[in-house]
């Protein structure tokens, strides 16, 4: 080593460099002290000819140099054809602390290879250490380039970049530390995966796109919304996620906004469309922020599908439409009941003077009749608008329905299977009991018309506890509570969409003109509403559907509402549906008879003989309110049949049905003379005007079972 | 009933705002002989009416919805008086909330429109 290094251009170097200091030695410290072979710097006014290097032509190369090199962050070490380090920065120590001695000036290069390779330095067994310098070496030779890392004593990771320092006979070595970058670059990477993990789980789909509408970056979510994998659609433009029309005006949006200062919002948000890659779209909310990044611009959209929720919000509003319609259609007929008791009032009142003018009672009776019918069907009106007089009264779910069983299991055909399942625990709930039959029978009959050639039937009953408020299928929310579920299945053709979202509207009906009047569910809906229920229906296309009746639980003992109101009369203002029972050996008459009697709002019954007719008769507590008989019939004729069934409920009324001939009516007159007799063939209005005259129409309020194919009878026979 | 009153020893006092309700109560009510047939179209009517006659009168009908004053206020306004005046809710139908307030008002009975002359010779039972 080369200790000896005064000489006036080293004192204006150091001075130069603007150190002093007692332990500054120009003797024993490198610095940047050129020494030997001199660089490719030179005084001359021409450019120096080290390549790139420029220095003015009255500069002390020297100092200028050293000055350079001592300011770098790197270490520099300069070593020239003989191996030989002809000059260093202070900085090459920083990276080799430990071999201080070796890096000095006039020492050998290969020494301090051989030293930090055998100490394991470049992490190789110290027996490779001459391989290593021998490599090294020949790189050298060949004047070309090594790049090396290794760590340091204290753990840093340095680069050492060796290159030929061009026309220098000689080699420059560059000291880099890595560790900062390192720690930069795996900060960055770890930012980019927290950047990511946000991507992967934020709730909603994020893309982003440039100002071409190219899309850059698209998130899992957005994937699952649009259909459309990342790799897919990134570099593809964004209007593939629109419709068209959308696209077209977005991106005149995007071009509107750029011309401007975009220190505004970006006008696209809100309701749109989206579009999948399939081409379906749907309804998708949309927000999309401006982020310039230097000379790009760049727009992050923020999207879901709000098909859901609108879908939701559609259903709340069709549930307040409903409401409000009820409201209305509950006024208006309110006003009509008004005219109606006049109407028919009056009319009763001419019918009693009338006396013997046969047309003027013909004529007055066909008003009353026809006043009749408009009751009804007013009070249809009024239970959709849920007015109605009904007898709360707390009542033992299970129970009820039981006893109803049999009623229901005999207006099935036996292509029906019934299964019924009645929770043991038992629970009360506060309802008018021949509400909650009615709700029940509408049900079975709906589920009847579901399935024309037969199928399941399930009738549930349970005591749920609903824990969180439920979003029901028409747009009202079941509170939670505690509730007694009942709910009626079948397992018929289902319903669409549009049918389901209509089901509960008055006067909505799928069957053919002129069967039933489409009030049947509209009413369930409202008396279930009544009681403070609600109504949850389930379906499928080709699978069946299940009606769901929530109704809140009481307590067994609570008062209750009115149960009944004081002195109120009993059987006129009770309200209550006649049952009757038709009976006629000719399939085609039963079906004619108790479908036009439906369409009245009776509850009718069917046997095809006097013996099934004893037996449904014997089935039915509380026994009929009419029976309605053909004459002649095998096993039991209609007569006998009378005979048998006035003795078992006396003050029975019967209507007899026959072919005229001087046999049937002979028999007939045997039996009675009230003369309530129906010549076959007959017209559905003199069936009607006659049973009419004898049982009246159920009390406007009361449902009407909608009308349905009506059943072939038979407790345990096949159809015929 | 033996405490039913008779028909032709009846006075019955008609409320209902519409006229043709009215008449035809009237109607059915004086075919059914009854001895007195007042009507009232209006809450105020009857009360100024019963201030003056309220002891001649058996039973009054009472629509329950009218206008300015409801057959629910009526009974309210009748009752601080007259406790037991039998009072029966002539009613279209309607809603629960309407009965269950009637009865704690002590009303006597209903009535269903339409109704029928059999019913209102029912009023007999209602009135004492």
């Amino acid at each position: 080593m080369d200790q000896r290094l005064e000489s006036e251009q080293d004192q204006q170097a150091s001075q130069a460099r603007g150190r002093s200091g007692p332990e500054m030695e120009p003797v024993d410290r490198p610095g940047a002290i050129l020494e030997a072979r001199p660089p490719s710097v030179t005084t001359d006014a021409a450019p120096a000819g080290g390549d790139g290097a420029h220095v003015g032509a009255t500069a002390d190369a020297n100092a200028l140099l050293g000055a350079a090199l001592e300011s770098m962050a790197q270490g520099i070490l300069i070593v020239d054809a003989d191996f030989k380090i002809s000059a260093l920065n202070e900085r090459v120590w920083d990276f080799v602390p430990e071999y201080r001695e070796l890096y000095q000036i006039g020492a050998d290069i290969r020494d301090a290879w051989r030293e930090s390779a055998k100490a394991g330095r470049y992490d190789i067994g110290s027996d490779e250490a001459e391989d290593l310098v021998a490599r090294w070496t020949s790189v050298f030779l060949r004047r070309e380039r090594l790049v090396t890392e290794r760590i340091t004593t204290d753990g840093k990771l340095i680069q050492i970049d060796l290159q030929p320092a061009g026309s220098y006979a000689g080699w420059v070595a560059t000291y880099t530390d890595l560790s900062e970058r390192r720690k930069t670059e795996a900060a960055l990477v770890q930012s980019a995966d927290n950047l990511r993990t946000i991507l992967e789980n934020v709730a909603d789909g994020l893309f982003a796109l440039d100002e071409a509408g190219t899309v850059q970056l698209f998130n899992v979510k957005a994937e699952e919304i649009f259909g459309f994998s990342a790799d897919e659609i990134i570099g593809q433009s964004a209007s593939l996620l629109v419709p068209d029309a959308i696209a077209a005006k977005y991106a005149a949006t995007i071009r509107a906004f750029l011309s401007t200062d975009r220190s505004g919002a970006v006008d696209i948000s809100g309701e749109s469309v989206g579009r999948r890659k399939d081409g379906s779209e749907f309804p998708l909310g949309i927000g999309v922020g401006y982020v310039p990044q230097g000379e790009k611009h760049t727009f992050i959209a923020s999207v879901r599908d709000i098909g859901e929720a609108k879908a939701a919000a559609e259903r709340v509003q069709h549930g307040k439409r409903l409401e409000s319609l009820g409201q209305l259609v509950g006024g208006i007929a309110h006003e009509f009941n008004n005219l109606l008791t006049s109407i028919s009032g009056f009319t009763e009142m001419a019918l009693k003077k009338a006396g013997d003018e046969k047309r003027v009672v013909e004529y007055l009776t066909e008003v009353a009749d026809v006043s009749k019918r408009a009751v009804t069907l007013t009070g249809q009106m009024l239970a959709f608008g849920r007015k109605q007089i009904v007898e709360k009264e707390v009542v033992r779910v299970g129970q009820t329905l039981l006893s109803q069983e049999s009623l229901i299991r005999v207006s099935l055909d036996a292509s029906t299977e019934l299964s019924f399942e009645i929770d043991e625990d038992d629970s009360h709930i506060e309802i008018d009991s021949g509400q909650l039959s009615q709700c029940v029978m509408n049900l079975v009959n709906n589920a009847r018309h579901a399935m024309p050639d037969g199928g399941k039937l399930f009738i549930r009953y349970m005591t749920v506890d609903v824990e969180a408020d439920k979003e029901t299928s028409h747009g009202k929310t079941l509170p939670a509570g505690r509730y007694a579920l009942i709910s009626v299945s079948d397992t018929g053709t289902g319903m669409g969409q549009e049918v389901l979202a209509r089901l509960f509207d008055p006067f909505y009906s799928t069957k053919e003109k002129g069967k039933g009047t489409g009030l049947g569910l509209s009413l369930v809906y409202g008396m279930i509403a009544n009681s403070d229920g609600v109504i949850d229906v389930t379906t499928e296309v080709g699978v069946g559907s299940t009606f769901s009746i929530y109704l809140p639980v009481v307590e067994a003992d609570s008062a209750g509402a009115a149960a009944g109101v004081l002195g109120a009369p009993a059987a006129e203002a009770v309200l209550r549906i006649p049952v009757l029972l038709v009976v006629d050996d000719d399939a085609h008459v039963r079906r004619f008879t108790q479908v036009t009697l439906e369409d009245e709002g009776y509850q009718v019954l069917v046997a095809r003989d006097g013996e099934e007719a004893v037996a449904r008769h014997k089935a039915q507590d509380g026994g009929i309110d009419l029976l309605v008989s053909d004459v002649v019939m095998p096993r039991m004729g209609g007569v006998e049949l009378a005979t048998v069934l006035t003795d078992a409920q006396p003050g029975l009324k019967v209507v007899f049905m026959s072919g005229y001939t001087a046999e049937t009516s002979q028999k007939v007159n045997d039996f009675t003379t009230d003369g309530n007799f129906l010549q076959k063939p007959f017209q559905s209005e003199d069936l009607i005007y006659l049973v009419s005259k004898i049982v009246r129409p159920p009390e406007a309020g009361e449902t009407e079972p909608p009308n349905t194919q009506p059943p072939e009878t038979g407790l345990s026979e096949p159809a015929p | 009933m033996s405490n039913a009153l008779d028909l032709t020893d009846m006075t019955v006092l008609i409320v209902d705002d519409e006229p043709t309700v009215t008449r035809l109560a009237k109607t059915m009510l004086t075919d059914l002989d009854v001895a007195q047939v007042f009507v009232a179209n209006d809450g105020r009517e009857a009360l100024d009416f019963l201030g003056l006659f309220e002891d001649d009168i058996d039973v009054i009908v009472c629509d329950w919805n009218m206008p300015r004053m409801s057959g629910f206020e009526l009974l309210q306004q009748i009752r601080t008086v007259d406790p037991s005046m039998p009072f029966v809710m002539l009613t279209g139908r309607n809603d629960m909330d309407s009965i269950v307030a009637a009865r704690d008002q002590k009303v006597s009975s209903y009535l269903l429109k339409p109704f029928s002359q059999e019913q209102l010779a029912q009023l007999r039972t209602a009135a004492q």
